[in-house]
């Protein structure tokens, strides 16, 4: 199983629990600052005040959500796929979620968080890697946070559930009741857009501050930027925030990617890698799977790595697909389950070069070998991804087969990550 | 031999209780070392929180704050931590955190302090020190755990510290 999945599965426990103290507090009367117990979360003698359980519950609940979403793009899942538990929770903490941040018994939660947020500024500035890190993600997280009041309701797991939606249940009030309701509503609106209002006055000003915050990161040292640099591609890799996933949500560029240093410089040009398959005649659809799939891993790798790229796609749960980071369903993948269809595009992916390891370059060029015998006439690009490059041993073991392929018109592109390892380059291979 | 396997038998006993304090030392030049860092760059931090005035704080006091915040620790975990000075990871150490969110780390064995600070972020902006949140009130020592529950959680999505493994008060990420 995936990292990813793991995670998933470890913070589902932590929110059922914190949901437990939620649906308390919810129900409980008193004013935000009051002091409240959340044995589930804190145990049973520890004190809390209500607005910072929310927020807590808030925070946990929209990045267990983002992973959720962004799991099931990225690894090409379908939500049966997770348990039916998880998709119960998820419906119930949004329930939550809708009820704090549009009830009116939580108008002022704006207020407050924004009164915190104040509090938590200061004319200093981080004094090491890992301040700024955290200022930066901190800055991430209540930005994302603001946003949590417009977020689309989730579903309901079960699709028989009755829900009624405003107008049937306005329809079986009498004409009295039903004006007075309607009037009810407005008055809900305004108090919405009013709310509404507030979180969006928020997230401009940390907008603000993470312009100043970029702009202080830039005159720090090239040791600092390099390990922060390393921590924000793990967070990333973490929480899947990668470009073309962020990119399909917001119009804006994705929030982190602003800290990230010189990552359009370091971006391989996968044009270069392209002209490798000038020659060889593809129909324009299938030159264009190539161009997205090349483009693709040249952006995942940048951003995550190899070594988390390469764990990613093989993993048990990877099952491909246009937003994974092979950017296409229309391929072949080595290593990868069952024998499917016969594409145009195979896609292997190796990590060492040990000869006993399944991930090793030996035992995946053998794979690629097999898959061109079984594919002979179909398959036309091959795109070896690996770690290590031992030129001798590929002379010795793999030149003249694939050579023999070559001749029959399969193109073949070897790229090998560098040092670090969010660096890929063209490895030249004269058939 | 037998003292490794004493070590060893000590490191998983230890998975759900606290430590026996006065068997943790402090090796006497690294003291001196961190106690100095605390009263120099991190100069009036200390003395706010234990209310020392006029300050510096003492290397007693110093020594003394490191084990309190062992025995009144609500959090432990084990973990391995980026050194930026070195610019590469520490050995796995066990790192103990109070209400105040005062951290000691120690070795992974619990038999000598390594270091003892406090952390900079949870209580509000820390670089001046004028930004230290003071109330001592339970909701407020209740607010700071959630903080410091989701900075943890980001410095190990982060890798910030890595090979984590949570005993008491922070999950398992």
């Amino acid at each position: 199983m995936s990292e990813t999945l793991n995670a998933l599965r470890r913070q589902s426990k932590e929110l059922s629990n914190l949901l437990k103290d939620i649906q308390v507090a919810i129900r409980d009367s008193n004013s935000l600052i009051a002091e409240i117990t959340a044995p589930h979360t804190l145990g049973p003698d520890v004190k809390v005040q209500k607005w910072a359980l929310l927020e807590h519950f808030l925070i946990t609940y929209m990045e267990w959500n983002q992973l959720y979403s962004r799991y099931l793009e990225y690894f090409g899942q379908s939500d049966s796929h997770f348990p039916k538990s998880w998709r119960n929770l998820r419906f119930n903490c949004d329930q939550s979620r809708i009820a704090i941040l549009t009830g009116a018994a939580f108008e002022e939660l704006p207020d407050i968080i924004n009164e915190q947020l104040q509090k938590n500024e200061g004319p200093g500035e981080p004094s090491d890697p890992i301040e700024w890190f955290h200022e930066i993600i901190q800055n991430g997280v209540s930005r994302r946070f603001t946003d949590l009041h417009s977020w689309e309701p989730v579903k309901p797991p079960q699709p028989k559930t009755k829900n009624l939606n405003q107008s049937s249940y306005l329809s079986v009030l009498p004409k009295k009741e039903k004006v007075k309701r309607a009037l009810e509503i407005l008055d809900e609106s305004d108090l919405r857009y009013a709310i509404a209002e507030k979180w969006r006055g928020i997230g401009r000003e940390l907008d603000n501050h993470k312009q100043l915050l970029h702009t202080k990161f830039n005159d720090t040292d090239n040791n600092t930027q390099a390990d922060v640099d390393l921590f924000l591609r793990n967070y990333r890799h973490a929480t899947l925030s990668v470009s073309w996933l962020e990119q399909s949500k917001q119009n804006n560029s994705p929030r982190l990617f602003m800290f990230d240093r010189g990552s359009e410089s370091r971006m391989p040009i996968y044009g270069d890698f392209l002209r490798r398959i000038e020659n060889v005649e593809l129909p324009s659809d299938q030159y264009q799977v190539v161009q997205q799939v090349l483009n693709r891993i040249t952006n995942a790798i940048c951003e995550i790595g190899y070594g988390n790229f390469a764990k990613d796609i093989t993993a048990q749960d990877f099952k491909g697909g246009s937003q994974s980071p092979l950017g296409s369903d229309a391929i072949n993948l080595i290593p990868g389950e069952g024998t499917g269809m016969c594409c145009p595009t195979l896609v292997a992916v190796s990590q060492g070069s040990s000869k006993r390891s399944k991930l090793g370059f030996h035992k995946i060029m053998q794979q690629v070998k097999i898959h061109l015998t079984n594919c002979v006439g179909t398959t036309r690009v091959v795109i070896v991804l690996c770690d290590s490059w031992d030129a001798s041993s590929f002379m010795d073991e793999h030149f003249h087969e694939l050579q023999a392929h070559h001749n029959k018109g399969v193109e073949f592109i070897f790229l090998a990550s560098g040092a670090p390892d969010t660096s890929l380059s063209l490895v030249n291979i004269s058939f | 031999m037998k003292r490794q396997a004493r070590q060893s038998r000590h490191s998983s006993a230890m998975a759900a209780t606290k430590p026996l304090v006065r068997y943790i030392r402090w090796n006497q030049s690294n003291l001196e070392f961190h106690h100095n860092k605390r009263t120099t760059v991190d100069a009036g931090c200390f003395e706010e929180l234990l209310g020392i005035d006029p300050p510096p704080m003492s290397i007693d006091q110093y020594r003394q704050r490191s084990l309190e915040t062992v025995v009144n620790s609500w959090a432990e975990y084990e973990a391995v931590g980026w050194n930026p000075r070195k610019r590469g990871y520490n050995e796995n150490r066990a790192f103990y955190v109070d209400d105040d969110l005062v951290t000691s780390i120690t070795n992974i064995e619990r038999r000598e302090f390594v270091t003892c600070f406090h952390e900079a972020h949870e209580c509000g902006k820390h670089f001046d020190h004028r930004y230290h949140d003071n109330d001592r009130s339970e909701a407020a020592i209740g607010n700071r755990r959630l903080k410091y529950i989701r900075d943890f959680k980001a410095k190990v999505k982060g890798k910030a510290i890595k090979k984590c493994k949570a005993l008491r008060g922070v999950p398992n990420v």
